[in-house]
């Protein structure tokens, strides 16, 4: 793609001291006037092809035109847009094209055949900002939002007694779901994310069509084990499925165990009814996956790694995948004997654009089984989920289970990742990076829980007071109000 | 059954690079255009012969997983 390579831009300021870019995106800018490159961009006729189009452009205004489609890979850089008139993105139906003197009266002509004509912006990336400063900017959003609700009210959003009514059902929720914040613990949280909006995929083995806590809700589903449907004839699928998007409330369960209730439930059988499967089966379901836009891809399987190594085939269809919007989550593996024994990540949660999950108990600690990173440069795990005693929908008629497994840790974070993807509308590697940085740290070894706790997104619950005055807090170590004596002093 | 080998392809190559596995004698061929791979069951090709076809990243065998 085309890469602009331009250095950080540096401001002055009145007193002549010079900030770079980074440094000033915690100063609030005053005046934001709109800059240009000096290019031009042009949106071609709807439907038009790129070779016609550029024979087009040559006829009426005599600029030769390149197409994307000459370079590499299609990437592109200033130099190679500057040897030339202007070059069509052959993807977009859009034309860069260099202002030169000759160009500038037929670039106008342009706008008379159907095209539409643009300057081209200088733009700057929200998405570099560090995770500090990106704290700093939510922190300072957060805090205003919070005074204008005091000083103003807030919507009622805030009291919507059937969010709440759905929070007093799940007091019986499960641990997991607890302990991920999907049903907060305070009363001054919660949880309006349900998943709508979203698609799920859980590639496994199947799901059992008759559970009765998904009657009528719509499920896509493809077998991709030959002479085996999509019906669960195992169980494991149907437990994944259960945690990432069972029901907010059933009749018959005894906890709450699903996360996102409301997402669309994608099912591709990839492992056969005893539980095992070939890698190209798995790959033909994330190309489903992606073919049928799914934001999120669970996969609680792995295969044996005995050496050092990742699967390059692998790795190059999860960074197609996340390319393309589409996140694969992978179960880190349960090889493990701890504490004596630590396995490495094994297939294809080793993949470093596969997100890895590895399993903790209730009390928090590793579960004995959970893989661990053992490389530097590949192979972490880079999250944690409940994955012991861990409670759900399985197959009729035992109806519901408690398993162990990193198995069952994954489907936590596919189900909060598609809370994730509902509330901020990130997807692919921003989507990862959401989860990354909102878990919650833990005190144990990257190398067995990587950035700590997956944490679903909540809202803080405004309680208006009856009360006409802000109230005058005192800090506990300082029984009388401080600012007092610091007033006389002053005076 | 014969084990299946997992073909990574470059960007814009799928079409050639089936077209080069099916004058190897390939017949099995399955395209996966979403993520750029291709799944064969081969015959009596070897793995480095595959490799050498233009536009192919990568040959690996295809592995057993289970849950």
């Amino acid at each position: 793609m085309f890469n602009t390579n331009r250095k950080k831009p540096k401001i002055r300021n009145r007193v002549g001291k010079t900030y770079n870019l980074k440094t000033m995106s915690k100063t609030l800018k005053k005046e934001e006037k709109v800059e240009y490159t000096g290019r031009y961009l042009v949106l071609l006729p709807e439907g038009s092809n790129t070779a016609d189009s550029i024979s087009q452009i040559n006829t009426i205004s005599g600029l030769n035109l390149k197409s994307s489609l000459e370079f590499e890979n299609e990437f592109f850089t200033d130099k190679d847009l500057d040897k030339t008139d202007g070059i069509v993105l052959d993807k977009l139906g859009i034309a860069i094209v260099n202002e030169k003197p000759k160009a500038e009266n037929s670039i106008s002509s342009l706008g008379d055949n159907e095209m539409i004509v643009e300057k081209e912006r200088v733009v700057y990336a929200i998405g570099m900002l560090d995770e500090s400063t990106q704290n700093y900017v939510e922190g300072y959003r957060d805090a205003v939002n919070h005074m204008t609700n005091m000083l103003v009210g807030t919507e009622t959003e805030n009291f919507n007694f059937e969010e709440q009514d759905s929070e007093v059902e799940s007091v019986g929720a499960t641990w997991g779901l607890k302990a991920t914040n999907v049903v907060p613990s305070t009363f001054l949280r919660y949880n309006p994310y349900n998943g709508a909006g979203i698609k799920l995929a859980i590639l496994d083995t199947g799901f059992d069509f008759n559970h009765p806590d998904f009657a009528g809700r719509p499920i896509v589903h493809q077998s991709f084990i030959s002479g085996e449907s999509t019906q669960d004839g195992h169980g494991h699928g149907t437990h994944c499925t259960g945690t990432s998007c069972g029901p907010a409330s059933s009749p018959s369960a005894t906890e709450r165990y699903g996360i996102a209730y409301a997402a669309s439930i994608y099912i591709g059988k990839v492992l056969s009814n005893g539980g095992s499967g070939g890698d190209g089966g798995i790959l033909a379901g994330i190309n489903w996956a992606i073919a049928n836009r799914c934001d999120v891809v669970s996969m609680s399987l792995r295969g044996l790694v005995n050496g050092t190594g990742y699967s390059a085939v692998f790795e190059t269809a999860a960074a197609r995948a996340l390319a393309q919007g589409t996140l694969i989550i992978a179960a880190a593996g349960n090889d493990s004997a701890r504490p004596g024994i630590v396995k490495q990540v094994m297939h294809p949660a080793n993949c470093p654009s596969i997100m890895a999950v590895g399993a903790v108990d209730v009390n928090m600690n590793v579960a004995s089984f959970s893989n661990g990173g053992l490389y530097p440069t590949y192979g972490a795990v880079d999250i944690a989920a409940p994955g012991v005693n861990v409670y759900s929908s399985t197959k009729l008629p035992t109806k519901y289970a408690s398993w162990n497994g990193t198995s069952m840790a994954t489907p936590h974070v596919a189900g909060i990742a598609a809370l994730w993807a509902q509330a901020t509308g990130l997807r692919g590697i921003n989507l990862w990076r959401k989860l990354t940085s909102t878990a919650k740290a833990l005190p144990l070894p990257g190398r067995d829980v990587g950035a700590g706790l997956v944490q679903a997104p909540t809202k803080t619950r405004l309680i208006k007071f009856p009360i006409d005055k802000t109230p005058i807090l005192i800090h506990p170590k300082f029984p009388f109000d401080p600012i007092g004596p610091i007033e006389k002093i002053i005076r | 059954m014969k084990t299946k080998w997992l073909i990574s392809v470059e960007h814009g190559a799928m079409e050639q690079v089936a077209k080069e596995l099916r004058k190897t004698g390939i017949a099995d061929i399955e395209a996966l255009d979403a993520i750029g791979v291709i799944v064969i069951v081969p015959g009596e090709q070897k793995i480095a012969d595959i490799k050498k076809i233009d536009g192919v990243i990568n040959v690996e065998e295809e592995r057993d997983i289970s849950i």
